[in-house]
């Protein structure tokens, strides 16, 4: 698979993160981005969707990112998951490490960050 | 100036000091942080306001977001329309013009950044490990002190008007 073709997952339920982060694949030349609201909806979509990589926020309504993450990586354990959250303290940090997630980005996010992230987490 | 600075110079202005006795240091932190964070991300052309402590707030409209863990705390922001839409243009830096769901959007979203940073600087500290609900927006909404202190009432005035920023720490156990 072309690294360009790959398929993104944006769990945030602010739109504006949604935006910003979506704003800033966009700027990597990544085009097929699906957007969720809820960590239930991000379960739902990666069974359906498959995506390459999943960027998860963790305070969310109905499903929150590390429990989200966890049922995620129950269906597919190579699934690659970030969090992406405002939320970095050293418990979440380690939760979402424990439930499988690759990484870890405080928000706000800085796009040269998400690339090496993205660099990191894809190879 | 760094931020810091910044931030003890604005807070040198108001009545901050004088009332730091009558704050615990959990509203004290959240004071400066929050300070620190519109600078950064918002605008650096502020001032704050009398700060003041009282047992009840009337929000107009519940743009709020609750800290929870051991101590939580109960945060929101008040302010006519026009003062939000000018802050949440300026925080987003989207073109908006009227308080629509975007306008909402950005302000919570500026809620849930600046308590997220607060709780990781909480934590860095090792101080307490705290975390976050969802933030909320609702309708009117008469915002009582519990039994565990007063509401704190923070003014921050911008070039285009004044936002009051409210906490009150809840009693652990509610969280």
């Amino acid at each position: 698979m072309e690294e360009k073709d790959a398929k993104f997952l944006i769990c945030d339920d602010s739109i504006l993160a949604r935006k910003n982060l979506s704003a800033m694949l966009r700027s990597f030349g990544y085009t097929n981005i699906l957007e969720v609201s809820n960590g239930q909806d991000a379960v739902n979509a990666y069974m359906h969707e498959h995506p390459t990589v999943v960027l998860l926020d963790i305070v969310m309504p109905i499903k929150d990112g590390i429990t989200a993450t966890k049922e995620i990586m129950a269906y597919d354990p190579k699934a690659k998951v970030i969090m992406v959250s405002s939320v970095g303290t050293q418990t979440n940090l380690r939760e979402a490490i424990k439930a499988g997630a690759r990484d870890f980005i405080q928000k706000p996010v800085e796009e040269s960050l998400l690339s090496q992230v993205l660099e990191h987490v894809m190879a | 100036m760094d931020t810091m600075e910044q931030m003890r110079d604005v807070l040198s202005r108001s009545n901050y000091e004088s009332l730091s006795s009558s704050m615990t240091d959990f509203i004290k932190e959240y004071i400066q942080k929050l300070i620190a964070d519109i600078l950064t991300y918002v605008n650096t052309d502020i001032s704050v306001g009398q700060i003041e402590l009282v047992p009840e707030y009337y929000l107009n409209k519940e743009l709020s977001q609750e800290i929870t863990g051991i101590p939580s705390a109960y945060s929101a922001m008040d302010a006519p329309e026009n003062v939000l839409i000018s802050f949440a243009a300026q925080y987003s830096k989207e073109d908006v013009n009227e308080y629509d769901l975007l306008v909402k959007e950005s302000l919570l979203d500026f809620l849930n950044l600046h308590n997220g940073l607060f709780v990781v600087q909480l934590s860095k500290l090792n101080i307490c490990e705290l975390n976050l609900a969802a933030p909320k927006q609702n309708g009117a909404f008469l915002m009582t002190s519990p039994a565990t202190g007063d509401i704190t009432v923070i003014p921050v005035t911008f070039p285009y008007g004044t936002i009051r920023f409210l906490l009150c720490e809840l009693d652990g156990s509610r969280s």
